[in-house]
């Protein structure tokens, strides 16, 4: 057979476009990234059984844990003699003697323990008995406070400059498109409260902040092309326009500390005639205001039956996002608790939002009698006698202004937040009123309201039974959420204005 | 003389009176067999003493979202658990009968009532009270707070009330409601009044 130049140049072709297909396929691919003090590292997300999973031992060996001994169905590991049992296809593990829910069976494949993504912050937690803060929407995970942090600085000069001091040095990936510079950060622990900071500049137009499969990113938009600067230390990154054109859409390499590739020498302190801005300071003072919504049930959990096309898990995602874009389009941040059909206990949801210490948290929920919309206050119902409040082995922290934290009984945990609950569920349904939906205020002694320490509301749709469909209609769910998310703003105001 | 055809269709008339009479009686019995069938779907419990006395109850209407006090009749023993628990069976009873104010599943019922310090009451329920309790935070709050005010309404000096099913704690009634806490009886006096 030979080989003429034609059939070379198309069997290069071929092996080319295969290439440039496998490297898609692996940029495309799931991960979750674990930061802890002395390190981080990335390990495969995969699909299982409708809900994410990754390998208990991917996630467990970069932390002492070198054995996962098997006998039977039985998987067990030790970690600074802790003892941790999986069964497989039993959705609970035991750790140090409890029993841990996993939100999913534990499944093995060829001798890999699979479990789901979400029981990883449950295991760590229970494991290494130290703070884990999960970024669920991101797939990232922080064990005891691991973090880099970032401030903000413009200068405003003949060429405004936007200048962000980190907390430890870190090296991005830095990639240009049009006037928009991301850096995106892979290994580096980066968190912040901001999603989007608006500047009044003619030139530097917003910075924000975005974190998705394991890696964050800040994105800083110009009205022109803009060029990066890391400083020598490695903790400072300047980013200004350039003067002359600059290319508009280009992936380039981080650079290294030392190297300078804007026109001007990197500045981490303002040029002698340099007007200063009021400086827009992200990080340990306190956390930025977000509402934290809940999409009730998921999963295995299918909520109240609506009819025979609709369970409530599906119906709360749906308005839950049509809420967290309505909250956005106000200026107010908001973050999903599930943004997948995911099983999430109520005891997780609980401790997933306090970890995060949103201005307000929002459940929605969707059930049948009657076509309104339903506000529900928190009610205490409960409160445990001085003797069990002794004896009572869950208590939740509560931080405070003055940087300490009081500790509070699990189940009243909502008690310092009740006034502005009920602030919150009256201005959500007085807008609610204004838009003529039929609206009932009432409380309820709903979970988890009660352990939710922000101020916390929940809202239910509900139609009669043989018109629950309706609520699929999805300019009902946009009128709601309209609603909803004015009387939000609206309460937050509010409650802003009374501190 | 009543002529014949006459006569023949006054016979026809009594006849035809006769087999709808029949037919009547039959569909009453066979309804008034299915409304207790589903009352006597729950299971035997030992036979009650005490006395038949007039008690209310607060029972719960879905389509009113509603609470509203209802007087019954049931059998009243002396002592205060066993009364406790005839008093939540005959809430529940006006939920199993057919057609219900606010249906529950087949099966449910109360186990045991535990008494502690004579202020505070255990409910023991059956699997079935949670496991085919409609969902939903109105159902399952209207199901909590009729028992719990029905229940202080007729033990005076009741507080505090906890549900168990089947002997051991649940989270939430069917996803909603809390049963981990133990209910204060002031406070759900409060949750009542938004129903009445």
């Amino acid at each position: 057979m030979r080989w003429s130049k034609k059939r070379v140049s198309i069997l290069t072709a071929i092996l080319l476009i295969g290439c440039l297909l496998l490297l898609s396929a692996a940029d495309s691919s799931r991960q979750f990234t674990i930061y802890t003090l002395q390190t981080s590292y990335s390990i495969e997300v995969v699909e299982r059984q409708g809900q994410p999973y990754i390998s208990l031992m991917e996630l467990l060996e970069p932390l002492g844990v070198d054995n996962l001994r098997s006998s039977g169905n039985n998987w067990t590991l030790q970690l600074d003699k802790v003892e941790a049992r999986f069964t497989e296809g039993k959705d609970t593990a035991k750790i140090r003697g409890k029993t841990v829910d996993l939100s999913g069976g534990v499944l093995v494949e060829n001798k890999r323990v699979l479990v789901p993504l979400n029981a990883s912050f449950a295991i760590l937690s229970s494991l290494l008995h130290k703070t884990i803060d999960f970024h669920l929407a991101g797939r990232r995970i922080f064990i005891d406070n691991a973090g880099t942090r970032f401030t903000t600085e413009l200068k405003k000069t003949d060429r405004s400059a936007l200048v962000l001091n980190f907390s430890q040095a870190v090296n991005p990936s830095i990639h240009q498109e049009g006037n928009r510079s991301r850096l995106v950060f892979k290994r580096e622990p980066l968190i912040s409260d901001l999603i989007n900071q608006p500047f009044d500049d003619k030139v530097i137009r917003s910075l924000s902040f975005s974190e998705d499969n394991g890696v964050a990113a800040l994105t800083i938009t110009g009205d022109a092309p803009l060029s990066v600067a890391l400083g020598s230390d490695g903790k400072t990154i300047q980013v200004q326009a350039v003067q002359s054109a600059a290319p508009t859409s280009a992936s380039v390499p981080a650079q290294a500390p030392g190297a300078q590739p804007s026109p001007e020498p990197l500045v981490t302190s303002p040029p002698a005639q340099s007007t200063e801005l009021p400086v827009q300071t992200q990080g340990h003072t306190g956390p930025a205001y977000f509402v934290m919504i809940d999409p009730s049930h998921g999963g295995n959990d299918k909520g109240a039956f609506l009819s025979d096309q609709l369970d409530e898990k599906e119906l709360t995602l749906a308005v839950a996002r049509k809420l967290k874009a309505e909250l956005q389009e106000r200026g107010i941040a908001a973050r999903l608790l599930r943004d997948t059909d995911t099983n999430l206990s109520l005891e997780q949801r609980a401790e997933l939002t306090n970890a995060q210490h949103p201005g307000m948290y929002v459940a929605i929920h969707a059930g049948v009698f009657g076509q309104e919309v339903r506000v529900y206050a928190p009610a205490l119902t409960s409160s445990p006698s001085a003797g069990e409040r002794l004896a009572g082995e869950r208590l939740v922290a509560e931080p405070s202004s003055t940087g300490s934290a009081q500790f509070l009984p699990w189940e009243l945990a909502q008690a310092a937040s009740l006034g502005r609950s009920k602030t919150i569920a009256r201005a959500v349904a007085g807008e609610l009123q204004k838009k003529d939906v039929q609206t009932v205020s009432l409380t309820t002694p709903l979970r988890p309201l009660n352990n939710i320490i922000a101020p916390a509301i929940a809202v239910e749709l509900s139609a009669d039974r043989p018109n629950a469909q309706d609520l699929l209609n999805p300019r009902i769910q946009s009128l709601v959420a309209a609603a909803v998310a004015s009387g939000l703003a609206q309460a937050r105001a509010q409650i802003e204005a009374h501190k | 003389m009543i002529p014949r055809h006459f006569q023949i269709a006054i016979m026809l008339l009594l006849v035809g009176i006769l087999i709808s009479g029949i037919y009547i009686i039959k569909i009453t019995h066979k309804e008034q067999a299915k409304t207790q069938l589903a009352v006597e779907e729950r299971p035997v419990a030992p036979p009650v003493g005490g006395k038949q006395e007039h008690i209310l109850v607060l029972v719960a209407y879905d389509q009113e979202r509603a609470l509203r006090w209802r007087e019954t009749t049931a059998f009243m023993p002396e002592e205060r658990s066993l009364r406790a628990k005839e008093t939540l069976r005959a809430v529940l009873a006006q939920y199993l009968q057919n057609p219900s104010p606010h249906p529950l599943g087949k099966g449910t019922d109360i186990k045991d009532v535990y008494l502690i310090n004579d202020n505070t009451v255990v409910i023991d329920t059956t699997p079935q009270f949670a496991d085919s309790h409609p969902s939903g935070i109105l159902p399952e709050e209207m199901t909590v707070t009729s028992l719990i005010e029905t229940l202080s309404a007729n033990l005076p000096g009741i507080s505090r009330v906890k549900f168990i099913v089947d002997g051991k704690e649940r989270e939430t009634l069917a996803g909603h409601a809390d049963l981990m806490s133990f209910y204060e009886v002031s406070a759900v006096h409060e949750l009542a009044k938004e129903f009445q």
